[in-house]
Order: structure tokens, then C-alpha cells, then sequence
């Protein structure tokens, strides 16, 4: 991995450098820089390096990053469908539009996180769109903790079968913006980033997601186990 | 009544947004090995290069803008020497093919000549 990651951080070098590959000045200046990223592993690399070097056909790059990116986009989509397989699909097809966008990736516009939780955001409101339905609840994601008793992973299947179902409801922009506020919590600023709208509008969208949410669940408190809230 | 009823409404959603926050889950060694296979085979599929026109592509075939204005230049100079052809062509001409037979466009309307701009 360690190998794989300087060649791929050397050829990013280069290209940075302005591309004056040949020339005997510009291997001067390069090849001390090519040393000294001969010892960055790819596990110290940040994911756009990475994502520049899997595009430049670092294999190990894609795992590295499959490693860090997949369990939060897979989380994410969990989150928001409530469905074990919905999630899996929708964390792979995001991973794999990231795969698709390395060639053309270009720095400073977006980290490579936030474009991740653009993609599955948004892929979760097309499947919430599609489906508007209640999830049945075997097939609600299992509950994090399994030191849980079967009663408590219950509660928690409901919860998140309920929470799911409500957000499918809502007006898309409002579900995105609840989700990304409340159950991933990001903050406002990287909210607006992320679906290109002033922090403003997101405060404005979280709060009347929250209303239409409250609305929707109104009279579910003892089912959902909330009825001392 | 109403009022209450809100309250504990929105009390119920501030927590179960923050329970369904806490709730996570890994990936397992399935799904980790269907995203390496695509991330494998993404690289062979190539992006689709901008749509171009048909005149675009054309241009790129002849050599572009300068073989362009070449092109066009020698055929303005093609069409003149079509429309007023100078004596010393038609002389080439009839060396070449033996006869020559002068096609008029505009019947009794000499327009060139009034300017002296045909030889002869």
C-alpha cells in the first residue's frame, strides 16, 4: 500500500507541479518531492489524494477509501430508509459514482465527505419518493447496539421504520435537510454547502421538517415508547 | 389541551431524531466486496467526451480554423475565377480541351462588364 501510495502521490506531484515533465530542471525539482512521498502510506492520504490516485490506477486507493467512506454513507442510508437492503444499495451506488467521478474530479469545489453526503442524501429522497410507504419491519436495519434485549431492538426497529416512513412524507427538500441536521448532524453552514442553498433556507427547511414530522407522528408516542417524553 | 399536545409532539421528535442519530451499522465483508469490484471495473468505463457539433468535428478533420480560412479563401477565388474567368483562362482552356462554350447566368445582363471587370 505504502508503494502503491507514492507512486500515485508522485504522479499528483507532478501534475501540480504544472506538467513540465521532461525537462531535465523540472526532474530536479520532482524527484526530491517523489522521495519523500515514497513514505506516505496511503492510509495518511486524504481522500481527495486518494481519489487522484485510484483515477491514476492505484487499486489499493479505492479500498482505502471504500474503507473509510463506505460505513458513514452506509450508516447514512440506514438512518434515512430503514431498509437493510435499500441501504446497502444505495451506499454501493453512491461509492460507485464516486468511482465514476475520480477521473474528472477536481480539487477546491467540495470535499470528497460532503459530495458523499450530497449523493446519498440524495439517493435516499428518490427511494423515500418512490416508495412512501411504511417498511415492514424485518426488514428495518439492525439497531447499533446488540447487547440490546429483543424488546429494546424492537422499540428501536419501530422507531426507525416510523421515523422513515414519516420523512418519506415530507416535501424532499425538508426531509433533507431534517436528515442531514438531526440525524447526521451537520451543521447549518455545511448543510447550505451541501444542497447549494443559504443557511437561511436550511434553518427555515429543518424547522418546518421538524413541524410536518411532529404532525405526522402525533398520537404514536406510547407506540414508539415516548410517552413519558 | 392543544398546546400541550404540541409540546409533547415536538419533544417526541427531538428524541427520536436523536436516537435514530445513535443508530449505526457496518458494512460486512459482502457489501465491502461488491463496491471493490466496482471500484475495479469503474476505471475501464470511459467518461463520454462533450457532445460536438458536426462542424466542429469537420473543422478538426481538415486541420482546423487556419486550414478553414485557407478552404474558404480558395474557394471565393474559385468562384470568381468561374464568374469573370480571365482571357488567359479561357485561352488554357481551349489549349487543353480544343473548344470552350461560355454558360451566361443572367441573360442579357452584362453586370461585369459594364465595369470593365471581364477581359475582352
Amino acid at each position: 500500500m505504502v508503494v502503491a501510495g507514492m507512486v500515485a502521490a508522485a504522479n499528483s506531484a507532478f501534475v501540480a507541479g504544472g506538467g513540465c515533465w521532461p525537462s531535465a530542471r523540472c526532474r530536479a525539482a520532482v524527484m526530491p518531492l517523489r522521495l519523500v512521498m515514497m513514505t506516505v502510506p496511503l492510509t495518511d492520504m486524504t481522500d481527495a489524494d486518494l481519489l487522484r490516485a485510484y483515477a491514476n490506477g492505484t487499486g489499493a486507493a479505492a479500498e482505502e477509501l471504500a474503507r473509510r467512506l463506505l460505513p458513514g454513507a452506509l450508516a447514512q442510508a440506514t438512518r434515512m430508509l430503514a431498509d437493510r437492503a435499500a441501504a446497502e444499495d444505495v451506499a454501493q451506488d453512491a461509492l460507485m459514482r464516486l468511482w465514476r467521478q475520480a477521473p474528472i474530479w477536481r480539487d477546491g469545489e467540495a470535499q470528497v465527505s460532503t459530495w458523499l453526503y450530497r449523493v446519498v442524501s440524495n439517493l435516499c429522497i428518490d427511494d423515500l419518493r418512490k416508495r412512501k410507504r411504511n417498511v415492514p419491519l424485518d426488514a428495518v436495519a439492525d439497531p447499533a447496539d446488540p447487547r440490546e434485549s429483543a424488546a429494546d431492538q424492537l422499540q428501536t426497529r419501530a422507531r426507525l421504520s416510523a421515523l422513515s416512513a414519516a420523512l418519506a412524507h415530507l416535501p424532499e427538500r425538508q426531509a433533507q435537510a431534517v436528515a442531514l441536521r438531526h440525524l447526521e448532524g451537520l451543521s447549518n453552514p455545511e448543510i447550505a454547502e451541501i444542497m447549494d442553498i443559504s443557511v437561511r433556507s436550511v434553518e427555515s427547511l429543518t424547522a418546518r421538517g421538524k413541524r410536518a414530522l411532529a404532525d405526522q407522528l402525533a398520537g404514536r408516542r406510547a407506540e414508539l415508547g415516548y410517552d413519558d417524553a | 389541551m392543544t398546546m400541550r399536545k404540541t409540546d409533547k409532539d415536538d419533544a417526541m421528535i427531538d428524541a427520536l431524531l436523536q436516537d435514530v442519530a445513535k443508530i449505526s451499522r457496518e458494512p460486512d465483508a459482502g457489501l465491502m466486496a461488491r463496491v471493490s469490484a466496482d471500484a475495479a471495473r469503474a476505471p475501464s468505463i470511459p467518461v463520454p467526451p462533450p457532445a460536438r457539433g458536426i462542424f466542429a468535428q469537420l473543422g478538426e478533420v481538415i486541420g482546423g480554423w487556419p486550414a478553414m480560412g485557407g478552404l474558404a479563401i480558395a474557394g471565393v477565388a474559385g468562384l470568381w475565377v468561374g464568374v469573370a474567368p480571365p482571357a488567359s483562362v479561357e485561352d488554357v482552356a481551349a489549349t487543353f480541351f480544343g473548344t470552350t462554350e461560355t454558360v451566361t447566368l443572367w441573360d442579357g445582363i452584362d453586370i461585369l462588364a459594364e465595369d470593365g471587370l471581364i477581359d475582352g
